[in-house]
């Protein structure tokens, strides 16, 4: 794993700041994300929840959590 | 209250003739008495961005949605073109854990019309990938045809532009979708406003009404959702019942024959 303080991620479409390379399950602790139904995308791909762990977050990644809401 | 026969959506059989959306309720308690007073099966909702955290009430929706025990109908609203449709109603898939997805593509946004060219494209792909799509189309008979073929067992053609309320502006058409497409399992879905609106379309032979606006939006939301809950039910029996001829002259419902002498000079 590699570290850079100027790191920028696209989040939920915000740009932020990363310290380091992370994994997506510390990206969601790290924004106070609460258990629940989500899927969350990285580039467009679903990341399955069995690969929280494993799936690496670096500069550049857009992650985007996409969650219900109502419709009709 | 007699019910109307059950019938068949794709895998799922339904008692309830009502599909009723989530949003533009005043509050989550509105919405909930207003989908229990509806007795609808099938919900529709969406999704969209959203971090999920405590200071937002996380996951709450889902949360009582789950509470409802309802078929989920997710819907791919706001895509404008067959890629941004595909890609949502695959999002829809994981998010939602099923394979029916309501299937908007618009073309237009002044009165949200769909895009029948862009609904095409998306149908014939989600279908190949084993999506159950719900089209919301427009009542064109030839786009319908073709949705058809594609392997749609379900058709929502708009009474008219989504929250208008405007009801059915072209029952003509509706009524030759249904006579062209007996078999096809058809749903007004859109522009109904009042509860007579979904009566007229269940009278034309639709199987069932997919509605929001309507319910959301009337001062009391529980009461109109029983409202058209009973109106649907209603119509659907007048259907199976058979609706008499329409005819010209009129014709005494009173039995002419023996009148007393003072009646016969009429």
């Amino acid at each position: 794993m590699t570290s850079s303080k100027n790191m920028t991620i696209n989040f939920n479409g915000t740009a932020i700041d990363i310290a380091t390379e992370m994994n997506v399950a510390k990206l969601l602790q790290l924004n106070d994300v609460v258990d629940g139904r989500f899927v969350v995308v990285v580039n467009d791909e679903i990341v399955p929840k069995s690969e929280y762990d494993s799936a690496v977050i670096t500069t550049g990644d857009e992650v985007e959590i996409m969650s219900p809401i109502t419709g009709g | 209250m007699q019910q109307a026969s059950t019938w068949q959506v794709y895998d799922q059989t339904l008692q309830s003739r009502l599909f009723i959306g989530t949003a533009l309720y005043s509050s989550p308690q509105v919405m909930m008495d207003a989908i229990k007073a509806s007795g609808s099966q099938v919900i529709t909702l969406s999704l969209r961005r959203q971090t999920p955290t405590k200071s937002n009430s996380g996951d709450q929706f889902w949360q009582l949605i789950q509470s409802l025990n309802c078929h989920l109908l997710p819907n791919t609203a706001g895509c404008y073109s067959a890629k941004e449709a595909v890609k949502t109603a695959r999002l829809a898939r994981e998010l939602f854990q099923t394979d029916w997805v309501k299937l908007e593509v618009l073309g237009d946004s002044y009165n949200l019309q769909p895009d029948p060219f862009a609904l095409l494209e998306a149908t014939k792909t989600l279908i190949a990938e084993g999506f159950k799509v719900f089209p919301y189309c427009t009542d064109d008979l030839v786009l319908c045809q073709k949705l058809a073929d594609l392997g749609c067992e379900v058709l929502m053609p708009w009474g008219a532009p989504i929250g208008t309320g405007k009801g059915l502006i072209n029952p003509y058409a509706l009524e030759t979708l249904r006579e062209r497409l007996p078999e096809m399992t058809l749903l007004v879905d859109a522009g109904i406003g009042k509860p007579s609106d979904a009566v007229q379309a269940m009278e034309l032979g639709y199987d069932g009404i997919l509605l929001n606006t309507a319910v959301a939006e009337a001062l009391e939301p529980s009461l109109m959702a029983t409202a058209f809950s009973q109106a649907i039910n209603a119509g659907r029996l007048a259907y199976e019942a058979g609706v008499m001829p329409e005819r010209q002259q009129a014709k005494p419902s009173t039995p002419t024959l023996d009148q007393p002498i003072w009646q016969q000079n009429v």
